[in-house]
């Protein structure tokens, strides 16, 4: 036996042995070789990124990315508190009812959830058409092939990592407090913004945060819906490497995407309340 | 006795209510538009479809291409349920031992497959696999799938081992049981369903993959969702509501086989 190492640290080890290779072998080496690719190791230099941050039509595509992000951000933060709230208050059953009906999108191809949209926002599509039997339109809106259209589909993608965060803050708050609030003279609003808004702040950070990443690196919703305007750094990194197979910049974009990841990543990792490392992401 | 968040005034109740229904509504809407629409003779938006017809689902299963990238689908996916139960259990097992300082570090990194964006882990694996060989490979995908589907496993399986007691692996062990045996006849009954579910769950993430399968799959070994894709930008194919009931359906039954199992314990 090996001195200073106990049995069941070396077991643990050996377990960790298999995973821990593949993980490196299939997922952290191709990283690295992406980002030596990147500064076209061996002969490192860094003039993609030069060419990247100098280049008018690249800033605008990572300004576009972040503020569709924040938007959807925002959107799904206002959107999903309040129906995060009513499902809090709902008896146990009702609750768990409506947990499953929240899931449940996820078992929809996201390929086919983004085609609803498609077809819903075409210009003979379902809106126009409401609209326009309505009377309230006389020809049909650009609704598709816009940052409008990629908002609400990546929104309706992305509320669940919203709601689902922000429900089990809101299901940790003692229910004692909240009745303390109220028999010291507090009213309801009072109470919310005082006593529950306050409690539950954590639960939206990581809501919101761990929606603002998975919006960053979107990539099916924008090539779908966005059309050639509405590029996002994902779409630009894929159409770098399948169509044009411009290595140095596709590489570039894409490290630019994987450490802002890995920065908010550790930021979310940071935040989330130790108990429940395990069950979230 | 009511929740704490039950608003006192009557209006407020009717308005918070509105737009929780409103906004499940919203979230559902692909799955209710969906349905009907593949039991349409063409895909329109109609609760219920005005001309019936199994038409779209006659043509799926007579078009050969269609059912050729299914079936490589399903095989890619048994493929990765297996490889990303088999190692996700085994760092998930290990991740529970770990002492608390190296917990951490090790969790984040199985899980950031998850977290870091598809395309960016495509684009890479595209570029060595291209070096190597595996570019437009079943096993490329795979392998691929794998590492993707590997945090669904560890999350699952690493919060139901948090939840034993380690008294019964301590008495085990007592009792002269070696730790594998200890593991077979211990650990294994008590987290059968986790596995299972886990294994679903990994099934699932490969099967319904895009962005990896569209870097990777080549001309020639294109999975459901890479002909889906192509379909939906390239072509005009009334069939694809049937298909996605189809993908929709796997899913389902799996959540069905948890549920009996679940039924079956009780």
């Amino acid at each position: 036996m090996i001195k200073g190492i106990s049995r069941s640290a070396l077991g643990t080890l050996m377990l960790l042995l298999v995973p821990g290779a593949f993980l490196l072998v299939f997922f952290v080496v191709p990283l690295a070789a992406s980002i030596g690719a990147s500064v076209g190791f061996p002969d490192v230099s860094f003039a993609s990124y030069q060419h990247l941050f100098n280049t008018p039509v690249y800033q605008s595509v990572y300004w576009k990315t972040l503020r569709i992000a924040l938007i959807v951000t925002l959107i799904c933060v206002f959107v999903g508190y309040p129906c995060a709230y009513y499902i809090a208050s709902l008896r146990p059953k009702a609750r768990s009812i409506a947990i499953i009906l929240i899931a449940m999108p996820f078992m929809l191809s996201v390929l086919v959830r983004n085609y609803v949209w498609m077809l819903a926002l075409q210009n003979t599509g379902l809106v126009n058409r409401l609209l326009m039997e309505l009377g309230w339109l006389d020809s049909p809106l650009q609704l598709m092939y816009n940052s409008f259209a990629v908002t609400i589909a990546m929104v309706n993608m992305l509320l669940p990592y919203m709601i689902l965060p922000v429900l089990s803050a809101l299901l940790a708050v003692p229910g004692d407090l909240g009745s303390a609030s109220t028999s010291l003279g507090a009213n309801g609003w009072r109470t919310f913004m005082r006593v529950t808004l306050p409690l539950t702040m954590p639960g939206i950070a990581v809501g919101a945060l761990l929606t603002f990443i998975v919006s960053l690196g979107f990539y099916i919703t924008p090539a779908m819906l966005g059309g050639t305007r509405e590029m996002m750094v994902a779409t630009l990194i894929a159409f770098n490497v399948r169509e044009v197979l411009n290595w140095p910049l596709a590489f570039s974009l894409s490290t630019t995407l994987l450490a802002s990841t890995i920065v908010l990543y550790m930021m979310y990792r940071a935040l989330l309340p130790q108990s429940t490392v395990m069950k979230a992401v | 006795m009511y929740s704490q968040y039950r608003p006192r005034h009557r209006f407020a109740r009717i308005l918070l209510a509105a737009c929780a229904v409103l906004t499940i509504g919203f979230l559902l809407f692909p799955v209710l538009a969906i349905i009907p629409m593949s039991f349409n003779d063409a895909p329109r938006f109609e609760l219920i479809p005005s001309n019936p017809s199994f038409e779209q689902y006659r043509r799926l299963f007579a078009s050969p291409d269609w059912m050729e990238a299914l079936w490589r689908s399903v095989r890619i996916a048994l493929i990765v349920m297996a490889a990303a139960t088999a190692i996700g259990s085994a760092a998930a097992l290990a991740i529970v031992r770990l002492p608390s300082r190296w917990r951490p570090v090790v969790e984040a990194s199985f899980m950031a497959p998850q977290i870091i964006p598809s395309v960016v882990i495509a684009a890479s694996a595209y570029f060595l696999f291209i070096h190597f060989g595996m570019q437009g490979t079943i096993s490329g995908i795979a392998i691929m799938h794998t590492v993707i589907a590997l945090p669904f496993v560890v999350v699952l399986l690493g919060g139901r081992l948090q939840t034993l007691s380690p008294d019964l692996t301590q008495a085990s062990s007592n009792l002269g049981a070696g730790p594998f045996r200890t593991f077979w006849h211990i650990t294994i009954p008590q987290i059968r369903t986790a596995i299972v579910g886990a294994g679903l769950l990994a099934f699932h993430a490969s099967f319904d993959e895009v962005v990896l399968a569209l870097f990777l799959s080549g001309a020639r070994n294109k999975t459901l969702p890479v002909k889906l894709w192509d379909s939906i930008l390239f072509e005009v194919t009334p069939i694809l509501p049937a298909i996605s009931v189809l993908v929709l359906s796997i899913p389902m039954l799996g959540m069905l086989l948890l549920l009996l199992l679940r039924i079956r314990r009780m």
